[in-house]
């Protein structure tokens, strides 16, 4: 993990506190519980009040906004077999009211755009439909995007030019209660 | 110096059991995640595959996380079960597992019990049916 950017301003009484952080990770599955556990520490450790069920929330989008960055932003570079860095750029920005996360990569962005139909609709056929993988099994595809879109209160996905893809999500704070005691490692699953 | 990652731990055992009638039964603990998925897929669908029995328990009371990659491979094992007559069933997921199923819909899809005797039962009824 590289730390690209780590801002704090605010404070004081009539100043909320905000933070900026900006870190890359490697464009690996391995990365994944990493991530998941900074992310956490993150919320934790600069003392938002945001509630468990919320910080489950934002800990899953971002894992399947880094999964779907994983399965598809660098296909094209790993069949290339080239050696260009692959990496997922996380950055987070946490206001009193509202927590902004935005997932980027470099990769093709446009792999992405035929996985992301999965819908309520789709949950309502599911089983109806024969769509088997080659393994025999029938797996769903934009899922990842359907959980985010549940899971956060705004979602946005683009491509800027030339290449890459770019996912911003916000979750609006529902504070913890207020005895709830700072969360010790074990707690953090 | 390269450094490896280091990772949660993920387990998972399977075993054929004969009670009232015979099943596959998977134990998993840890988490679940686009990593972690691939050996839990694989595994599953071996143990499916070797076995003529199509009756499947996953205990996910050990499971603390788990994301789309998941929940996938557990919509694709309940769909080949399902086409072979057989039935897939999900003991005692934990809160936190069973709310994001809940959220998402899915406790319409999966078969959930939280007890051993329900999930017994549900074996005997996916059997009868």
């Amino acid at each position: 993990m590289k730390v690209l950017q780590l801002n704090h301003t605010g404070g004081a009484p009539e100043q909320p506190d905000n933070w900026e952080i900006e870190f890359q990770w490697p464009a690996d599955a391995k990365a994944l519980s990493i991530i998941r556990d900074c992310v956490r520490c993150v919320l934790h450790g600069v003392g938002s009040s945001v509630c468990e069920d919320d910080m489950h929330k934002i800990e899953l989008s971002v894992d399947e906004a880094c999964t779907n960055v994983v399965l598809h932003a660098y296909a094209e570079e790993i069949d290339r077999k080239e050696s260009a860095p692959c990496s997922i750029r996380i950055a987070m920005r946490l206001l009193h009211d509202r927590i902004d996360i935005e997932v980027s990569d470099s990769g093709r962005g446009d792999r992405l755009g035929p996985h992301l139909g999965f819908d309520e609709a789709s949950l309502s056929l599911y089983g109806q439909t024969d769509t088997e993988d080659s393994s025999g099994v029938n797996r769903p595809h934009g899922l990842g995007i359907f959980i985010i879109k549940k899971c956060m209160d705004e979602v946005s996905l683009n491509y800027p030019h030339p290449r890459g893809t770019r996912l911003r999500m916000t979750k609006f704070i529902h504070p913890a209660s207020k005895d709830r005691s700072p969360a010790s490692p074990a707690e953090l699953y | 110096m390269r450094r490896e990652m280091s990772v949660k731990p993920f387990e998972m055992t399977i075993e054929e059991l004969n009670e009232k009638q015979s099943f596959l039964s998977c134990q998993v603990k840890g988490y679940l995640d686009a990593h972690t998925v691939i050996q839990f897929e694989e595994s599953l669908n071996q143990a499916v595959d070797q076995s003529q029995v199509k009756q499947l328990v996953v205990d996910l009371g050990d499971l603390y996380y788990i994301s789309s990659a998941g929940i996938g491979a557990l919509m694709g094992l309940t769909q080949k079960l399902r086409r072979q007559n057989g039935e897939l069933i999900l003991l005692r997921p934990s809160e936190k597992v069973f709310n994001i199923f809940e959220m998402l819909g899915f406790t319409h899809i999966f078969r959930i019990v939280q007890t051993q005797d329900e999930a017994m039962d549900a074996l005997n009824e996916s059997t009868v049916e």
